[in-house]
């Protein structure tokens, strides 16, 4: 009984959710499209190498600096290499990089402002005086710098990029859970003597989730576009790996040949758009201040 | 008296903040894998081992780790920042000899992404949900979400390669002399000088990468101007001012702006420390001799002096813009008393 019941509340949640989705998706054009490139992307990363009529790492001298044609729709690089396959597999480290970097920075972010909201005193003070040292760095210089520590690699990016961007949740989610903490369940719970750190898994964090995903969603452009940049500066995944940054960084040498840095530019831009146009429009509709204007 | 208190208490908050970054730094850069040495002398000089122990040796590399770190804190007391691996010189003296550089830059574009910034997002308040309105909004979106490396190169292709519009990379053409270092700022220097086609040549050179750097920071203070305005013609003085006649124009800039500017300073603040990020990128592209490019340089040869170095610069310099702002919000809102 009680398990149908849970299920029942369940399916109804998710219910709400879609509604809501659907209410957005058909009212907010911004939204709709950004999701709608995000998706594109996302369909395009899965289905690559069915996508990619050529091997993206494969050599062919005899087809260096191709214009963009009907065999090479984007062209080719100063290897032969077919840059629109090159392009399409891509995606797959782009979006892994955006996608990793922003679950991973606000799980953490979220525990860690979560704990020095709750205990507060001179473990916040502490905790919070440690995220605004990180935040002093801009976010490109400070990963640069760890990434060349490490040595370039897929996963030192990756961690440089969630070290740089963990203190933005934390900071928000400290702020709410000071309020949030006031609560009389919370008060509740303690009364009832359950552990500190089960009142703030279990009665605090989740209620700053809301919140959290609408910052990752917004969070999901700069980790993109923090990615390429990186890469743009030869601090992502070693070469020949198809990379959007690094391959824009292929135009400085050959600038003349104007498809090589274009296309692989163009789908970091649309990919960061799709993004931004999606958290942007979300932030909006929560906010009710701004609400009515949409 | 209350204001005294005030800049000590953030002095004395700004010199622990910089001991930890310096920390964080130092223990970044040292207790990592990659080893200075390989990065700095060749394959050959690495098979002999005394070249390398001497190397070592010279730049205190083969002390414990607590002993460099209490070298490195010592000597920042003192000012000095310690000496770069890759150029020989003092961290101190190629970041004063970079800086001038960036810092005409950024001012530059931050003054330029200002003016558009809150330009734009003004009309779009005021023509809230109408067409202006969605194309300021989907060019600032665009803007937040450009990759500025990219956007530097085609803009070099367009203005520079096809075009012709544009001058090369670079902070001045060949043909001219640098102008002798008063402000540092080129555009200035040349007119003290009183030479004008200078002058004119050095802020040709500004505005590729001036607007590239300008634009990604746009987005942000339009955004925040408009929401930040959109609030303030809500409330009830403006109502008020409305129902007496005031007309729009007047309202905005005599009523309503003064109190929708705090959260525009922060974001023009917040956009200026950005601005340092995307230096590293758009310098290295347009060959502008600053310390976006030297710390790029100083990161691919692991010259931890001179990364740490460039990492406090730019420390300092985020710490002071929010102290700059806070000050700032004392004289636009009196309401903000200084705690």
């Amino acid at each position: 009984m009680k398990e149908a019941v849970l299920e029942m509340k369940q399916e109804s949640r998710l219910k709400k959710l879609l509604r809501d989705f659907g209410r957005i998706y058909t009212h907010n054009a911004l939204f709709a499209i950004g999701f709608t490139i995000c998706l594109l992307w996302v369909l395009v990363a899965i289905f690559a190498p069915l996508i990619a009529p050529y091997d993206p790492i494969a050599q062919d001298f005899t087809q260096r600096f191709a214009k963009p044609s009907a065999a090479h729709l984007f062209g080719t690089d100063n290897f032969g290499r077919d840059i629109f396959s090159r392009v399409v597999m891509g995606s797959r480290t782009s979006i892994l990089a955006g996608f990793t970097t922003v679950i991973l920075a606000s799980i953490f972010g979220t525990i860690y402002g979560g704990i020095a909201g709750y205990a507060g005193g001179v473990v916040d003070d502490v905790l919070m005086r440690i995220a605004e040292m990180v935040s002093a760095f801009p976010a490109l210089i400070l990963a640069m710098v760890i990434t060349s520590a490490l040595g370039s690699s897929l996963f030192n990016t990756l961690f440089a990029l969630v070290i740089v961007s963990w203190p933005n949740y934390a900071r928000v989610v400290r702020s709410m859970v000071l309020t949030i903490k006031e609560n009389d369940y919370v008060a509740a719970a303690k009364a009832l003597g359950t552990k500190r750190s089960r009142i703030l898994l279990r009665e605090i964090i989740p209620n700053t989730i809301g919140q959290v995903m609408i910052m990752a969603t917004l969070e999901l452009g700069n980790a993109i576009l923090n990615f390429a940049g990186l890469s743009f500066l030869g601090l992502g995944a070693p070469p020949p790996a198809p990379e959007w940054g690094a391959m824009v960084s292929d135009g400085i040498d050959y600038f003349f040949n104007w498809w090589i840095p274009t296309f692989p530019g163009l789908a970091i831009l649309t990919m960061s758009v799709g993004a931004n146009l999606m958290g942007d429009s979300i932030r909006d509709l929560m906010d009710p201040k701004l609400r009515k204007n949409f | 008296m209350h204001f005294l208190k005030y800049m000590t208490r953030r002095v004395i908050f700004l010199l622990i903040m910089l001991l930890g970054v310096a920390t964080m730094v130092f223990i970044i850069s040292h207790l990592v894998p990659s080893d200075p040495v390989v990065a700095h002398l060749g394959q050959r000089a690495m098979s002999d081992p005394e070249i390398v122990a001497a190397f070592r040796a010279k730049w205190g590399l083969d002390q414990p780790l607590y002993v460099q770190y209490w070298r490195y804190i010592q000597g920042l007391l003192q000012g000095d920042l310690g000496t770069s691996i890759r150029t020989g010189n003092a961290v101190t003296a190629d970041l004063a000899m970079y800086w001038p550089a960036t810092f005409e830059l950024a001012t530059f574009s931050i003054i330029l992404a200002a003016i558009l910034g809150v330009g734009s997002g003004i009309i779009s308040a005021v023509k809230r949900n109408r067409l202006a309105d969605k194309i300021t909004r989907v060019i600032s979106i665009v803007g937040v979400s450009m990759p500025i490396f990219w956007l530097s190169l085609l803009g070099l292709y367009v203005f520079y390669f096809k075009l012709g519009w544009a001058p090369g990379t670079g902070r001045i053409s060949p043909t001219f002399t640098p102008p002798a270092d008063v402000t540092g700022f080129y555009v200035i220097d040349s007119i003290l000088e009183g030479d004008w086609a200078k002058a004119a040549d050095c802020f040709s050179h500004l505005l590729l990468p001036g607007f590239v750097l300008a634009y990604f920071t746009l987005g942000l203070i339009s955004r925040t101007t408009r929401s930040s305005l959109l609030d303030v013609l809500n409330t009830d003085y403006i109502r008020t001012a409305r129902a007496k006649g005031v007309g729009s124009g007047l309202l905005i800039e005599r009523h309503a702006m003064g109190n929708a500017l705090i959260p525009v300073l922060t974001v023009i603040g917040l956009g200026f420390a950005n601005l340092l990020g995307g230096m590293v990128l758009v310098e290295t592209i347009f060959a502008w001799p600053g310390v976006g490019q030297y710390a790029y340089q100083s990161v691919t040869s692991l010259d931890f002096s001179a990364i740490i170095g460039v990492a406090l610069l730019i420390a300092v310099i985020y710490v002071v813009i929010n102290l700059v702002i806070d000050l700032l919000y004392g004289i636009i809102d009196p309401r903000v008393r200084l705690q």
